[in-house]
């Protein structure tokens, strides 16, 4: 199966704590074969206006040994810039988790369109602002 | 665990950016970090609204800035100096306004480039 649609999602927090309690869901998104986990790097930015950039590899040994295995060809695509520009966004004392991760669910559908012919030209995700007025 | 090589490599939002602004969609990811965080304050607030509108900006001068340096290289090649249509020209009058009230241009590079603007 080709690589499926690959996605970046940032979640912004209002505080600079690293929030490992967010990998045992990524790894029931992963062990359900849901996604796979191309990129994931969490950034703080310290009340002083430092930045940190804390990896997978340095998140420490219990939410490591959650996720180890799952993310064995694990090359990465956020480059320092990324990093560095992304610090730069933050607010002090505040910190974001970024993850970029293969939508493996997607795949057998768009291998599907391709095969038809057919080409997906839009994929967006609606701002739940306008799904709730929609629906108020 | 393997360790990603981070530097090195090319910017992946810095990619996502340059086709975003050549596609005319949205700003990059850091311009929506910067909106998108719950301002406290009154004073954050305006800042984030400010860093968003200078990151617009740079982006818009950018494209004015390659704009008009293609501009400049067709009207050199040109026997006699021709004006860009007048609808172009307008849009670009107005995003030179645009970047002088963001404090980007001053108001001596404003008056330069729309003189050049406007000598076609």
């Amino acid at each position: 199966m080709p690589l499926g649609p690959i996605e970046l999602v940032i979640v912004h927090f209002p505080d600079d704590e690293l929030h490992t309690e967010l990998i045992p869901s990524i790894r029931g998104l992963v062990e359900s074969k849901t996604v796979r986990i191309a990129d994931l790097v969490f950034i703080q930015k310290r009340s002083n206006g430092d930045v940190e950039s804390v990896e997978l590899a340095d998140v420490g040994e219990d939410a490591l040994s959650q996720l180890d295995g799952l993310v064995d060809a694990f090359d990465g695509l956020l480059s320092i810039d990324d990093i560095e520009e992304l610090g730069k966004s933050l607010d002090p004392g505040t910190s974001l988790l970024a993850v970029l991760f293969e939508n493996t669910w997607a795949a057998p559908f768009v291998e599907a369109s391709r095969k038809a012919n057919g080409e997906v030209i839009f994929n967006e995700r609606i701002p739940r602002a306008i799904i709730d007025e929609l629906m108020a | 665990m393997r360790r990603p090589a981070r530097a090195g490599r090319p910017s992946l939002m810095g990619t996502m950016a340059r086709t975003a602004v050549i596609a005319g969609t949205a700003t990059a990811v850091s311009g929506k970090v910067a909106a998108g965080q719950q301002a406290k304050a009154a004073q954050q607030q305006t800042t984030a609204a400010a860093q968003q509108a200078v990151f617009d900006s740079q982006a818009q001068l950018t494209e004015l800035q390659n704009q008009v340096a293609s501009m400049q290289t067709q009207q050199a090649a040109a026997a006699a100096p021709s004006a860009p249509p007048a609808g172009d020209l307008i849009a670009q009058l107005e995003r030179l306004g645009q970047l002088k009230a963001a404090g980007i241009l001053s108001d001596a590079e404003f008056e330069a480039a729309k003189a050049r603007l406007l000598a076609g």
